[in-house]
């Protein structure tokens, strides 16, 4: 069920939040309509936090984790992992990451499987990662942007990609994932997916931007329709999209 | 010369590479309907589904993926020197063939190729609509006009300094228009903030990629031009995106405006001259007026005096020359008195007055007129004159001949005593002592050109007491004056034997006289002078022969003026010019019936000329502005004949041109600045 959401007029809803299966980081902000629209559709089934990494709210982006753990950077500092490890479950497994590159959420994308990290990562964070998350790491580049997790999100049902990513690309890379693909957009048609939204097995939330047509894209292909029982069955056809909502569409545009 | 990937790329059999460069050079889709490769047609992101590859997306990775496609069986390293990329090409060994993924439009579905903004050519043409930022007049009007003159048709090209710009005459649908329409445009015009509404919109600078003429009526005051387009359009919502080149096709409209150019509207306004010229010689009616002439055919050669004239009209005596400003009215008459002796009065006339600002409009005239003393006029010079100061010198009291007129009057006594020496029979009158010694009365025309009459000349002797300047022994009369070269003085006294042509072979009557033609003049050339004995002349003529001359003058029976040139020159008259220039207009009248008519009508037309002459000469046509203009037709023609069997005339229109064009350098420095200073 995807939920079109802000924070305090930014669109990007991916910098300033991180959900996984097991639990949810939003960036603290002036006013608590952003958390609220996190904590009424998430909190009876997974603790909603308020974080900062650094003292700044784009937690979406310097963090990456999966509901086995969290990885935070080095920029964090105790005080806010500390209280990461207190609100967070025991289940999940909090660490920091000394790493170049410290806006992890940019250069990681993962599932509770397979993660695929900026291709000059280095060989220690590539173990931490395997590590705390429990993941398969692979160094890959999507639509030959390195930077994976901006451009690309996938969750353990489904993922999209940059929309410039080739069609061979896109089966490599889904052969690698196991997970279906697809080439879209969000926030009308902005290719920076993971910080135009936030997605896990049975919600997303994207910017208030986002058009029907994306929605419903990607809808079918992190497999979050609630319609009918048949929701997981149904093939993420983009040609099913374009048949059986087009005419509406169009009629509401014209 | 292609480069070498466009030259394999042909080779390889595809032939994109031959649109024009600004075409996709880099794309090839999949036409969705057959399942071949076809170069891409559309032009940048507003390309409606079949290809939306946009132009600004095109990096070296990307060109590579394309080459690629292109020859699937071209070495890799081969491509690799053609591209020409940076290290990126060394990673790839052999990339196999890559197809472009489709994506829903983000806005309403349609399948297409991402470009910078993911919508659809038609949903990114109703956000962004150039045509309509385009079409916008200056200041948010509805129209853009371009403005034209009525009457000369020349366009006005806005210039940014003055709020009206200079007027141009352009072609219809010519490049130069086509620049001038685009300066027009106020979306185009990146300096003079006409971009306003553009960057409201959220469309950045506009640049023009190509314009052509849609071809309009000629009198429907309507241009149009073909633009295309290029501008960057910010996204609605494209966060770190942003920037879209948007290339789009308008049409724009202008709609051409009546303006009046500044020269036209001086010439409309009758409230523009403020100085006008009045040229006036005055003469007896029938009278030849060949100093005016004279004049004015030196004025028409020389343009640079003329440049400050406004317009010219001409009257009864002479012309009006209408100026500006009284100082280049000054400085054209001063030329004038340089060329001719005349006398010159300023006059104004007040038009309107401001008291507060204490200005005055005014309207100044200045009237020159002419010394009515014409080349080989009979003059009979006053001896009172020379009491008033404006003597001739020796040649008071006598009957004198008028041999030249340009700053100052030369005068030939008509009939000079025997023993007196050349110089003495001619006398220079400065244009002022004419003036001012009583002129009409003073010197008094006897006789004008018209009527000069053909002599025989039968015998030539040349006065011994008048050559003893010369120093030489001159017993031979075959002595005679060919030019400057010749050895002899050009005048001479001489008494000369002649005889009228008429009487030439029926009559045996002579006369003898003293000319100063003796070097001149042969045995057997026809001369052209006076007959006083046979003629008649006006009462007041009479009378200053009796009073006005000294008592020493003694009248001669003839008076020699020149010789003519080629003796065997027809004179004509009025008529039978006319006449021969109309029958060899006509075409020949077939039929006796129409001859007769031709006769006839010419008869007519010969009375009727006969009549209107008389007519004319009693004074019945006053107030005929007809009249003058054949009047001086006929005086022009004259002239120009004369011109042609004189040569002392021609020399004299030389001259007369000679000093316009040198008093014209002497404006250049001087004048010029004072014209200058008055002026602002």
């Amino acid at each position: 069920m995807a939920t079109r959401c802000s924070h305090e007029n930014s669109h990007e809803v991916g910098v300033f939040a991180a959900l996984t299966n097991s639990y949810c980081l939003t960036g603290v902000g002036g006013s608590e309509n952003f958390y609220s629209v996190f904590e009424s559709e998430l909190s009876e089934h997974i603790p909603v936090i308020h974080a900062t990494i650094a003292g700044g709210r784009f937690v979406g982006r310097t963090t990456v984790g999966n509901r086995r753990g969290l990885l935070v950077p080095n920029t964090a500092t105790d005080q806010e992992l500390g209280h990461l490890r207190n609100s967070l479950p025991d289940s999940v497994v909090v660490q920091r990451v000394e790493e170049r590159l410290s806006a992890l959420g940019n250069i990681v994308a993962c599932n509770d499987h397979v993660a695929l990290v900026h291709p000059d990562v280095d060989r220690e964070t590539e173990d931490v990662i395997s590590d705390v998350l429990g993941v398969e790491v692979f160094r890959q580049t999507v639509a030959g942007q390195a930077l994976v997790g901006t451009y690309s999100k996938f969750t353990n049902q489904g993922g999209m990609v940059h929309p410039r990513t080739t069609v061979e690309d896109i089966e490599e890379l889904s052969g690698l994932l196991q997970v279906p693909l697809v080439a879209g957009t969000v926030n009308r048609g902005s290719d920076v997916l993971g910080g135009g939204m936030v997605v896990n097995d049975w919600s997303a939330f994207v910017g208030l931007d986002t058009t029907s047509t994306e929605i419903s894209v990607i809808e079918s292909i992190f497999k979050l329709s609630t319609g009918g029982g048949a929701g997981g069955q149904r093939q993420a056809q983009q040609s099913d999209i374009v048949t059986t909502m087009r005419s509406s569409l169009i009629d509401q545009l014209s | 010369a292609r480069p070498r990937w466009a030259q394999r790329a042909a080779a390889a059999g595809s032939d994109i590479y031959s649109l024009p460069h600004l075409r996709h050079r880099h794309c090839h889709t999949l036409s969705p309907l057959t399942a071949e490769t076809r170069p891409c047609t559309y032009l940048d992101s507003i390309c409606p589904p079949v290809c939306g590859r946009s132009q600004s997306s095109s990096n070296s990775r990307d060109l590579l993926r394309e080459y690629s496609r292109l020859g699937p069986a071209t070495p890799a390293s081969e491509m690799s020197a053609a591209s020409g990329s940076v290290a990126a090409v060394a990673t790839v060994v052999s990339p196999p063939a890559r197809t472009a993924i489709q994506i829903p439009c983000c806005l309403c579905g349609t399948m297409i190729h991402p470009n910078a903004a993911n919508q659809c050519g038609a949903c990114l043409a109703q956000q962004f609509d150039l045509k309509a930022v385009l079409q916008r007049g200056p200041g948010g009007a509805h129209d853009i006009s371009v403005h034209q003159c009525r009457r000369c048709r020349r366009y006005e090209r806005p210039s940014e300094s003055s709020s009206t710009g200079r007027y141009e005459y352009h072609e219809p649908e010519s490049p130069e228009l086509l620049a001038l329409c685009l300066k027009h445009i106020p979306a185009l015009q990146h300096s003079k903030g006409g971009e306003q509404h553009a960057k409201s919109v959220g469309v950045g600078r506009i640049h023009v990629v190509d314009a052509m003429w849609v071809w309009t009526e000629p009198h429907s005051m309507r241009l149009k031009v073909r633009l295309m387009v290029r501008a960057e359009v910010e996204g609605g919502g494209l966060g770190a995106g942003g920037g879209v080149t948007v290339q789009q096709r308008v049409m724009v409209e202008l709609v051409v405006k009546f303006k009046q150019c500044a020269e036209c509207n001086r010439e409309f306004t009758n409230r523009t001259w403020h100085a006008v010229v009045q040229l006036r010689q005055k003469r007896t009616d029938g009278a030849q007026r060949k100093g005016l002439i004279l004049l004015e055919t030196a004025l028409s050669k020389n343009a640079a005096v003329r440049k400050n004239v406004l317009s010219m009209e001409t009257t009864r005596h002479g012309f009006d020359f209408y100026f500006l400003s009284l100082m280049h009215a000054k400085v054209f008459a001063s030329y004038l008195a340089k060329v001719c002796p005349m006398r010159i009065k300023t006059t104004q006339k007040l038009v309107s007055s401001d008291v507060k600002n204490n200005t005055a409009n005014m309207k100044h005239t200045v009237s020159c007129d002419m010394v009515p003393l014409c080349r080989d006029d009979l003059i009979i010079v006053d001896k009172h004159a020379a009491h008033a100061g404006g003597g001739a010198g020796r040649l008071s009291g006598r009957m004198c001949l008028v041999n030249k007129v340009s700053s100052a009057i030369q005068l030939i006594d008509a009939s000079p005593a025997r023993s007196i020496s050349t110089e003495e029979a001619f006398a220079e009158v400065p244009a002022d002592k004419y003036w001012k010694g009583g002129e009409d009365k003073s010197y008094r025309i006897l006789f004008s050109s018209k009527r000069l009459c053909r002599f025989v000349v039968l015998d030539v002797e040349l006065c011994s007491g008048g050559n003893g300047g010369d120093g030489r022994h001159h017993d031979s009369e075959s002595q005679s004056y060919n030019g400057p070269q010749s050895g002899v003085g050009k005048y001479a006294l001489a008494d000369v034997e002649v005889a009228r042509e008429a009487d030439f072979g029926q009559s045996d009557q002579t006369y003898r006289c003293v000319t100063h033609l003796g070097h001149l003049l042969q045995v057997g050339d026809i001369a052209l002078g006076y007959d006083l004995v046979n003629s008649v002349l006006p009462s007041d003529a009479e009378w200053s022969m009796e009073n006005s001359l000294n008592s020493s003058c003694v009248l001669p029976d003839v008076v020699l003026v020149k010789k003519c040139k080629g003796g065997a020159v027809e004179s004509n008259d009025g008529d039978d010019i006319e006449e021969t220039k109309e029958e060899k207009s006509k075409s020949r009248a077939k039929s006796s019936g129409s001859k007769r008519r031709e006769r006839r009508r010419k008869r007519e037309e010969k009375k009727m000329k006969a009549l209107e002459d008389a007519a004319a000469r009693m004074g019945f046509l006053e107030d005929d502005g007809a009249a003058d203009e054949s009047l001086i037709e006929n005086d022009r023609s004259a002239f120009k004949e004369e011109l042609v069997n004189d040569p002392e005339l021609a020399r004299e229109l030389e001259r007369a041109e000679r000093e316009l064009a040198q008093v014209q350098q002497d404006l250049t420095p001087q004048q010029e600045d004072v014209i200058e200073s008055e002026e602002s």
